[in-house]
């Protein structure tokens, strides 16, 4: 029998959660196949391409946003709506994380993109470009 | 007959011309024949002799002359010959000394074109050198340039940026996702 790729699990686990499965469910599969497939190491990067898949499909992304400071309610909403309209997703999904070594501005990486204005970033570039 | 110098000893006693010399005839003439005999006996053993051994020295010393000239001669020829085989020698030792200076001339020339090559390049490699090291030394001052200025940037920011500005910066990449 062959052995199944994280790649084609990601897949089956994006067209399951688009035909509206349950999670508990959808868990319970993805649990059996990932010990029949020998993916147990590779959980979180399974999780990671499920999200890709989802986004490539339009239908839902998660965004970690890293600031120095909390962000506030009206910022994240700002945030998610320049997400959706630049990912062309129908929803978004926000986790927010305070890192004050970052400085100042923001760090927003989807499963496909990342967008890095902080100002930590600013100094390694300009210490780069020397 | 009585001899003739007896007859004119006898002739001459008197007051004759020989007494006025005052000489005795007899004596006179016993000398002479004396004298004769003497000469001849000279004349027969010694004079010959003489002569032979006059001839033979005179002999010899002419043979030494010709010898001695014939030994001149071959001096002055072997002295004519030593001095054209110094002669040549001369010749031949100023044609190797000059040549030798030629060629000591041309190895010194060409020491000194090949020292002034080597040393051209050693010259050229130290000034690549020591633009590399400049070089390098540059980007090392640039590099702590810039960590310097990254650092003190990052001390002001963290002190100075404020929740307005952070914000405004926020915002400002919010628009730059939204296009």
């Amino acid at each position: 029998m062959n052995k199944i790729s994280r790649r084609s699990l990601a897949r089956y686990a994006a067209d399951q959660l688009e035909k509206g499965i349950s999670t508990p469910q959808l868990a319970s599969q993805l649990a059996s196949a990932i010990i029949h497939a020998g993916l147990a190491k590779q959980v979180d990067f399974l999780v990671n391409d499920i999200a890709w898949e989802l986004e490539q499909r339009g239908r839902l992304t998660t965004a970690t946003l890293i600031s120095a400071r909390p962000l506030g309610g009206e910022l994240a909403m700002e945030i998610k709506a320049a997400l959706k309209k630049a990912t062309k997703v129908e929803a978004v999904l926000i986790d927010e994380k305070v890192d004050k070594s970052v400085l100042g501005g923001i760090r927003i990486e989807t499963p496909n993109q990342v967008w890095d204005s902080t100002i930590s970033r600013k100094l390694k570039d300009l210490r780069e470009a020397f | 007959m009585s001899s003739l110098p007896i007859q004119f000893a006898q002739a001459d006693s008197s007051n004759s011309g020989l007494s006025a010399f005052n000489i005795n005839l007899k004596d006179f003439i016993f000398q002479l024949i004396t004298f004769v005999i003497v000469l001849l006996v000279l004349r027969k053993w010694v004079v010959p002799k003489l002569i032979d051994t006059l001839d033979r020295r005179q002999a010899t010393l002419e043979k030494g002359l010709k010898d001695a000239k014939a030994t001149e001669e071959a001096l002055a020829r072997a002295e004519t010959k030593a001095e054209e085989i110094i002669a040549k020698a001369r010749a031949a030792a100023d044609e190797a000394l000059a040549e030798a200076k030629k060629t000591a001339v041309t190895i010194i020339a060409g020491g000194e074109t090949a020292a002034s090559q080597r040393a051209a390049l050693i010259i050229k490699e130290a000034q690549s050198r020591l633009s590399d090291e400049r070089e390098k030394l540059r980007q090392e001052l640039r590099k702590e340039l810039a960590d310097l200025v990254a650092d003190t940037t990052e001390k002001v920011v963290a002190e100075k940026l404020d929740e307005r500005h952070d914000r405004s910066l926020i915002e400002r990449v919010i628009k730059g996702i939204a296009g």
